[in-house]
C-alpha cells in the first residue's frame, strides 16, 4: 500500500482523472491486483525455475473419467464416488458449474477437479469435455432448448440418480440422450423401458447399483448422538409449484406451534434460490414463535436427527428420512395439475405415490388443517420401524455401500475402453 | 451563472453515462468478490500450513481449480476502464478551456484557476473530498474495506488536485453530488433489509475504543508537546501568527479535550464536559459575528487562544477525572505491552535516541565544536525522558489508560521521528509551512507500534508467559542496529575526515591578475541589502521603484538593468561574487571560508595595500571568521569562538526542535548583543574615519526574502515592501555618508538575491518545469547592482557587459588598472538551480529558461 501511495505521490501529473469513491476503490484494488498477479507470476517463475520436477501427472488425454455436477447441491452424491475412486485410485476428472462447490477443495492427485465457468461459458465447456466416460445426476443433456449438450468425445453418458424419487419427477425427454443409468433398485427399470417403448428409443443399459448419498447420509447419521425430541417435527418442502410451502404455506402448522410442538421448516435450497421473497415472507409469519426453527443448512442431517417425523410433500427427503432414521413420514397430497411438462404425465403409474404410503401417512391438506396434531400422532402411533427397515432392503441395492459398486462398475467400464 | 449550468449539464451527462456502464457490467465486479471469498480462506490456510516452493505449488493448484488468476481480478475494474476515456475527456475540455480564463463565478475570481477562497487557502477540493467522503460513509454497499479504500483514495487525490482549475472542481463536485444522491437512494432501498455481515467492520467496532485509548489520546498529546517545542524553539512570538500551525493544533486539542469526555460517556458529568467544550468555540463565533474582534492587529491568534482553552480545559478535566473516576464501567486494561528486559530497553533507548542524534552531528560539522557535540548528542535523551514523562504522568491521570499503550516505545519513536523531521524533510525538498507529514508519520508508527505490541501481549496474556517476539521485532531490531553502525560510522567520519577550518587553503590568485598594476586605490565599499531585486521586477512585481532610483540618480550611482545572480541563496551569492566565479562552492563551509576573508578579491586587495573590513553575521562566517582573522583587519561584530560555537549549536537545535533547517534559522546569543544598529554605527564610523585604501563588506538583513514557509501569505509583498522601506532608511543614509564623507570612494549596493515573492515564495516546489516561467526566476535571482564609479567615463569603458553579481568585481578591477584583462574572468552567465527529486535543474540565461 505504501509503494502505491509513494508512485501515486511520485507521479500526479499522470493521474490527471478524479473518481467517485467507488471508483476510487476499484482504483486501488486494480493497482493492488497488478502488483500481486506480477509478484505471482514472477514467483511461479522464479519456483520453476528452481523447482524440482513434481511427480508425474497423467496427460489430460490419458484420462478417460468425469463426473459432471452442477453444484454443491449435489456434494452428497459425488463426494462418496469421488472418495471411493481416489481409494482405488483412478484418475478421473470432477467439473462442476458452481464456483461455490465444496468438492473443489479436494486436494488430491488422482481427482482432476474444476470449476467449468460461469454462465454459457461453463455450459459450453461441458457440451465439450473430452472424457470418453461421462457420469452426471444432469439430466436433460442434450434435450432441445437445454444448454448442455452431449460432446462429442463421449463415448458414453450415464445417469445417476442424485434421490430415491422416479423418473416421474423429470422432465419430459430429460433421459432420451443417455447410454446407461445407475438405479438406485430396480423399481426405475419399468418406468425408463415404458418411456423407452412409447418413444421408440433404443434400450438403455439399466444398472441397479444403490444410491451413493445415501452411503454419506449414512456416515453422517452414524457420526451424530441422538438428540431425537419427543413433539419435534421436520417440515420439509419441495421447491416451486409442487412444494408445500408454494401450495399451502406455513399457516395450518401454525397451531401446532402453540401446542407445544418444535417445528423445523426446511425449504429447498431451489426455493431459496428463486423465490426468496417467499420464504422471508414466511419466516416473518413466524417470527412471533420461538418454537419455530427455520433450517437452512446444506445437509439435513442434524434436523433429521432431531425431529420425530416429517411433513412433507413429493420431496425425496422423505425416503431418506424413513430409510436412514426409521421415522414415519406424513406426505401432503400436492395435486398434480400443479406439475406440467413432467414425465408422470406419460406414465401411467407413479412409484413415489404408492411408496409414500409404505413409509407413513398421505394427507391433503384441507383434512390436515382439521386437526394437524390428530394426524401426527396417529402417525407416529401407527409406526413400525420394522417394516420399514425391510421395505428398505427390497427397494434400495447397496445400502451404505452403493459408491463402491458404482466404482466397480466405472473401472470395468475404464478397462472396456481400453480395449476399444 | 450560465457557465454553472453547462458545468452541471456536463457533469449530469457523465454521471448518467458513467450510471449506465455500471450497470452493464455489475455482474463483473460482483463474480470477483465471489471468488475472493471463496479463495481467501483457503489460501490463508495454505499460509499456515507451507511455505516457498510448496505454498507456490498449492497455491497455483488451487488456482487451476478455480479457473482463476491473479490477473482475473483486473475484472472487476472494466467498468472503470470504460469509464476513463470520459472522464479524461472531461478533464482536458474543462482545464484547458479558454473561455474559462478570467471568467469568474460568485467569489471565484477565475474559473481556470485554483480558487483561493479563505486566506489563500483552497476551498473547492475540499468542498469536492468532503462530499466524497460523506459519500463513501454513506453507501450501503460499502464494507469497511471499500470505505477505507474511498476514504484514502479521496485524500490521495485531494492532495494532487489541491491546486486544479476551480471549474474542474466545481464540476468534479457535481459529479460527486450525483454519487451521493444514488447512495442516498441506495440507502433508501437498504432500509429494513438485513446488511451482509462484515466481520472487518465488526472487529473494528470492538478495537476502536482500544485504539483511542492507546493510540489517538498519547498521539494528541504527543503533537501538543511538539508544537511546544516548536514554539519554543520559534523565540520570536512567530509561531502565534502561523495559523498553518495554530488551527491544526487547536483542532488536536479540541480533539484531546472531547476524546477525554468521551472516556466519561454514561456518566452525568459528559454532558456538561461536552457543553463546556462547545464554549470556547462559540464564544469565538460570537465575538466575531457581533463585530468584536479581542485581538484587532492579527485576528487569526484567536486560534492560538481557543488551542490553549482546549488544552487548558483538557487539564481540568484530566485532574477531574483523576481524583473522581467515572462511575461507568471502565475498560480494564491489563498490561499489552511486550516486556522486553531492563537492558533490552536500555540499549533501544540508546540506539534510537543516538541515531538521529549522530547522523544529523555528521552532516553539519560547521554547526558543532567541542564539548557541543556530547551536549547534542544527549539532547534526544533529554526528549525522551520528557516525552516519557508526559505520557506516564497523564496514562496515571486518565487511569483506565494506564496500560493501554507503552509510553517508553511511544517516546522513542515520538523522538527518532521529530529528530528526523529535519532530515525527512530536506530529503523530500518539503519545508514546514504546517505538519501534516509528522502528524501522519508519528500515528502510523504509534499505530504499528500499538498494534504489535496488542498482538504481542495478547499472546503473553493467553499463555501468561513471556513470548519470544514476533518476527517484525526481529527485523526491526536488525535494521536498527544497521543504521546505528552507519550512522556512528558517518559521524566518525565527519569527525575525522571533514572539512576543518585549520586547513586552511588559501585561493590562488591567476598569474595575469597578480602581475596586474593598480592605477589607483580608492575605497572599495561592498553594501548588500538581503533581497533587493533589479529594476525589472521592481516594475514587473509592482514594488516601489521611485525612490530607489531617485536616490541613486541623487548621488550619481549607475544602476543596472537586467542583473541577476548565479547563486539563489545569500551565502553561494556572495561567495561566487568574491572569488569571480560561476561555480557554487562545494559546501557551506567553503563558502563561509570565502566570505570570512579567503576569498580571490580579498586576498588581491590585501596584497595591493588595502585593509579589510567584514561586518557580516555569524552565520556568514562561522567559525572561519576565526580561523581567518589575519586576511582581515576588523570583523564586526567581534568574533569570539566560544560564542559563535553557543550560536551555531543553538541554530541546529532551533532548526531540529523546529523540524526544519531553514537559511533563516538564527541562533540567539549572538543576536541579542549586537543589533543591526549596532552595525549601521560601525559602517558609518568606517565611512567617515578617513583611512585609506580599504575594502568594506556589510551586509544589510533586511528587506530579505519571503518568509520561506513554502506558501506565500496573503500579505507577502506588502511585508516585503515594510521591510524594504526599513531598508531604505539605512541605504539613504549610507548614500549621504559616502558623498559626504568619501566621494572618490566605490561604493557598491547590490542584492544577494531576489526576494521570492512569486509562485510558492519559495523554491518552487509543486511547479513543473513547464510552469516556471522567467518572472518567475526573475523574481528568486534577479539582483539590484548599482555603483558609484568616481571615474564615470573611465567606467563605461569596462562595465557594459556587466549582467550579474560574479562579473562585478572582473569590472571593478578592470577599472582600477584601467586595464581589460581582468575582464577574462567573468563568468558564464548561465543559471543553473531548483533542481527537485522530480524535476532537473532549471536554467536560465540573460531572461530566458531552458
Amino acid at each position: 500500500m505504501l509503494f502505491i501511495l509513494f508512485i501515486l505521490l511520485l507521479m500526479p501529473a499522470a493521474l490527471f482523472g478524479y473518481l467517485d469513491p467507488g471508483s476510487g476503490a476499484v482504483l486501488i484494488n486494480l493497482l493492488i491486483t497488478a502488483a500481486a498477479a506480477l509478484l505471482y507470476s514472477l514467483k511461479g517463475l522464479f519456483f520453476r525455475l528452481l523447482g524440482k520436477k513434481q511427480a508425474a501427472q497423467p496427460k489430460r488425454q490419458d484420462i478417460q473419467l468425469a463426473l459432471l455436477s452442477e453444484g454443491k447441491n449435489y456434494r452428497l452424491s459425488f463426494q462418496p464416488l469421488i472418495e471411493a475412486l481416489t481409494a482405488r485410485e483412478i484418475h478421473f476428472a470432477y467439473y462442476t458449474l458452481d464456483i461455490e462447490d465444496p468438492l473443489l477443495k479436494i486436494d488430491n492427485p488422482f481427482c482432476h477437479n474444476r470449476f467449468l465457468g460461469f454462465g454459457a461459458l461453463g455450459k459450453y465447456r461441458a457440451s465439450n469435455l473430452k472424457e470418453a466416460l461421462l457420469l452426471s445426476t444432469t439430466p436433460n443433456i442434450s434435450c432441445a432448448g437445454y444448454p448442455i449438450k452431449r460432446s462429442p468425445h463421449t463415448h458414453k453418458l450415464i445417469h445417476f440418480f442424485h434421490s430415491l424419487i422416479d423418473l416421474s419427477m423429470y422432465r419430459k425427454g430429460s433421459l432420451d440422450f443417455y447410454d446407461a443409468v445407475i438405479l438406485p433398485g430396480d423399481y426405475h427399470i419399468a418406468p425408463i423401458r415404458h418411456l423407452e417403448k412409447l418413444r421408440g428409443l433404443k434400450e438403455k443399459e439399466l444398472i441397479s447399483l444403490g444410491a451413493p448419498y445415501l452411503d454419506l447420509l449414512a456416515e453422517e447419521k452414524a457420526a451424530q448422538t441422538s438428540i431425537k425430541r419427543e413433539k419435534c417435527l421436520l417440515v420439509a418442502s419441495s421447491w416451486g409449484d409442487k412444494g408445500l410451502l408454494t401450495y399451502c404455506g406455513i399457516e395450518p402448522f401454525l397451531p401446532l406451534a402453540e401446542k407445544g410442538w418444535e417445528l423445523i421448516i426446511r425449504p429447498h435450497p431451489q426455493d431459496l434460490k428463486k423465490s426468496p421473497e417467499l420464504i422471508l415472507k414466511l419466516q416473518k409469519q413466524s417470527a412471533a414463535k420461538p418454537n419455530i426453527i427455520w433450517d437452512f443448512a446444506l445437509s439435513g442431517a442434524q434436523s433429521m436427527q432431531k425431529a420425530s417425523l416429517m411433513l412433507s410433500d413429493t420431496s425425496s427427503i422423505r425416503f431418506d428420512f424413513a430409510f436412514l432414521y426409521e421415522k414415519p413420514v406424513l406426505s401432503l397430497e400436492i395435486p398434480a395439475v400443479a406439475m406440467p411438462g413432467f414425465e408422470r404425465d406419460d406414465l401411467s403409474e407413479i412409484w413415489s405415490e404408492g411408496a409414500a404410503q409404505e413409509i407413513g401417512m398421505v394427507i391433503d391438506s384441507e383434512t390436515l388443517r382439521q386437526d394437524p396434531e390428530g394426524y401426527l400422532l396417529q402417525t407416529l402411533q401407527s409406526f413400525d420401524a420394522a417394516r420399514i427397515r425391510s421395505y428398505r432392503h427390497a427397494l434400495v441395492r447397496h445400502f451404505g455401500t452403493a459408491a463402491s459398486a458404482i466404482v466397480d462398475y466405472l473401472a470395468l467400464e475404464l478397462e472396456s475402453l481400453k480395449s476399444l | 451563472m450560465n457557465i454553472l449550468l453547462v458545468l452541471f449539464l456536463i457533469s449530469l451527462g457523465t454521471s448518467i453515462l458513467l450510471q449506465v456502464l455500471n450497470w452493464l457490467f455489475r455482474a463483473i465486479p460482483a463474480r470477483e468478490a465471489q471468488v475472493q471469498a471463496l479463495l481467501a480462506p483457503q489460501l490463508a490456510e495454505l499460509r499456515r500450513q507451507y511455505r516457498g516452493m510448496e505454498y507456490q505449488a498449492k497455491e497455483r493448484a488451487i488456482f487451476r481449480r478455480y479457473r482463476y488468476h491473479p490477473i482475473l481480478a483486473l475484472r472487476s475494474a472494466l467498468p472503470l476502464f470504460f469509464q476513463l476515456p470520459f472522464l479524461f475527456a472531461a478533464f482536458r475540455i474543462i482545464s484547458r478551456m479558454p473561455a474559462l480564463e478570467g471568467q469568474s463565478l460568485g467569489f471565484i475570481l477565475n474559473l481556470a484557476a485554483p480558487d483561493s477562497l479563505i486566506l489563500g487557502y483552497n476551498i473547492l477540493p475540499f468542498v469536492m473530498t468532503g462530499i466524497n467522503l460523506l459519500t463513501a460513509l454513506l453507501n450501503p454497499d460499502f464494507r469497511l474495506r471499500e470505505k477505507l479504500q474511498a476514504i484514502f483514495i479521496a485524500l490521495i487525490f485531494l492532495a494532487i488536485l489541491y491546486n486544479a482549475p476551480a471549474a474542474l472542481l466545481i464540476y468534479w463536485s457535481f459529479n460527486n453530488l450525483f454519487f451521493l444522491l444514488r447512495t442516498l437512494v441506495n440507502r433508501l432501498r437498504y432500509r429494513g433489509k438485513e446488511r451482509l455481515a462484515d466481520p472487518l467492520w465488526e472487529s473494528f467496532c470492538q478495537a476502536l475504543p482500544k485504539y483511542l485509548e492507546g493510540v489517538a489520546l498519547p498521539f494528541l498529546l504527543l503533537i501538543v508537546f511538539a508544537n511546544l517545542l516548536e514554539y519554543l524553539a520559534d523565540g520570536e512570538g512567530l509561531y502565534f501568527y502561523r495559523f498553518s500551525k495554530t488551527v491544526p493544533l487547536m483542532f488536536a486539542s479540541a480533539a484531546l479535550y472531547f476524546l477525554l469526555n468521551w472516556r466519561d460517556k454514561g456518566s452525568r458529568r459528559y454532558k456538561w464536559g461536552q457543553m463546556a467544550g462547545i464554549l470556547p468555540l462559540l464564544s469565538a463565533a460570537l465575538l466575531h459575528l457581533s463585530g468584536i474582534h479581542p485581538f484587532p492587529s492579527q485576528r487569526y491568534v484567536i486560534f492560538a487562544y481557543l488551542c490553549g482553552a482546549y488544552l487548558v480545559l483538557a487539564f481540568i478535566l484530566s485532574i477531574i477525572q483523576s481524583l473522581i473516576p467515572n462511575s461507568a464501567p471502565q475498560t480494564a486494561h491489563k498490561s499489552l505491552q511486550p516486556r522486553p528486559s531492563f537492558w533490552q530497553n536500555a540499549l533501544l533507548v540508546f540506539i534510537l535516541g543516538l541515531i538521529p542524534s549522530l547522523h544529523l552531528a555528521a552532516v553539519n560539522p560547521m554547526y558543532l565544536n567541542g564539548w557541543f557535540y556530547p551536549l547534542f548528542l544527549l539532547l534526544p535523551f533529554l526528549l525522551i525522558g520528557l516525552a516519557y514523562l508526559l505520557l506516564s504522568l497523564f496514562s496515571r491521570l486518565w487511569r483506565s489508560a494506564k496500560g493501554s499503550f507503552p509510553p517508553l516505545a511511544y517516546s522513542l519513536v515520538f523522538t527518532a521521528l521529530f529528530f528526523y523531521l529535519p532530515v525527512f524533510r530536506a530529503m523530500m525538498q518539503k519545508n514546514s509551512a504546517h505538519d501534516g507529514d509528522f502528524w501522519l508519520l508519528l500515528l502510523g508508527t504509534l499505530s504499528l507500534v500499538w498494534f504489535f505490541s496488542q498482538k504481542q501481549g495478547n499472546k503473553e496474556l493467553s499463555t501468561s508467559a513471556r513470548q519470544p517476539l514476533a518476527r517484525p521485532f526481529y527485523v526491526f531490531r536488525a535494521l536498527l542496529i544497521v543504521f546505528f553502525i552507519l550512522s556512528a560510522f558517518n559521524f566518525g567520519s565527519s569527525i575525522l575526515q571533514g572539512e576543518k577550518p585549520s586547513q586552511r587553503k588559501l585561493q590562488e590568485i591567476p598569474p595575469f591578475l597578480a602581475m596586474l598594476s593598480l592605477k589607483e586605490l580608492p575605497n572599495i565599499y561592498l553594501f548588500v541589502y538581503d533581497g533587493v531585486p533589479n529594476p525589472r521586477v521592481f516594475r514587473e512585481q509592482g514594488l516601489p521603484l521611485d525612490k530607489l532610483e531617485a536616490l541613486f540618480e541623487r548621488y550619481n550611482y549607475t544602476l543596472y538593468e537586467d542583473t541577476y545572480t548565479l547563486g539563489n541563496e545569500s551565502l553561494n551569492s556572495m561567495a561566487m561574487t568574491l572569488n569571480i566565479t560561476g561555480e557554487e562552492p562545494a559546501s557551506q563551509s567553503k563558502m563561509q571560508d570565502i566570505y570570512s576573508g579567503n576569498s580571490l578579491i580579498n586576498l588581491f586587495l590585501r596584497q595591493h595595500g588595502y585593509s579589510s573590513y567584514n561586518l557580516l553575521e555569524n552565520y556568514f562566517t562561522g567559525t572561519y571568521a576565526m580561523i581567518n582573522e589575519d586576511l582581515i583587519t576588523e570583523y564586526y561584530p567581534p568574533k569570539e569562538l566560544s560564542d559563535v560555537q553557543s550560536d551555531f549549536f543553538l541554530t541546529l537545535l532551533r532548526g531540529v526542535m523546529q523540524g526544519e533547517f531553514r537559511f533563516d534559522t538564527k541562533g540567539i546569543m549572538a543576536e541579542d548583543r549586537h543589533t543591526e544598529d549596532d552595525r549601521q554605527n560601525r559602517k558609518h564610523e568606517l565611512i567617515r574615519d578617513q583611512v585609506s585604501p580599504k575594502f568594506v563588506i556589510d551586509q544589510v538583513s533586511k528587506p530579505s526574502h519571503s518568509q520561506n514557509s513554502g506558501k506565500c501569505l496573503p500579505n507577502e509583498t506588502e511585508l516585503w515592501i515594510e521591510r524594504f522601506e526599513e531598508a531604505m532608511v539605512y541605504l539613504a543614509n549610507d548614500l549621504k555618508a559616502l558623498s559626504e564623507h568619501d566621494p572618490n570612494a566605490i561604493a557598491i549596493f547590490i542584492g544577494d538575491h531576489g526576494p521570492s515573492l512569486l509562485g510558492d515564495c519559495y523554491v518552487l516546489q509543486n511547479y513543473k518545469r513547464e510552469e516556471i516561467t522567467a518572472e518567475l526566476i526573475w523574481d528568486r535571482i534577479g539582483t539590484m547592482v548599482a555603483i558609484h564609479w568616481p571615474d564615470a567615463t573611465r567606467a563605461r569603458k569596462y562595465d557594459q557587459n556587466l549582467t550579474v553579481n560574479q562579473d562585478l568585481f572582473a569590472v571593478i578591477l578592470a577599472y582600477l588598472a584601467d586595464d581589460p584583462k581582468p575582464l577574462q574572468l567573468m563568468p558564464d552567465r548561465s543559471f543553473s538551480g531548483y533542481g527537485l527529486l522530480t524535476r532537473p535543474p532549471i536554467h536560465f540565461k540573460e531572461g530566458k529558461v531552458f
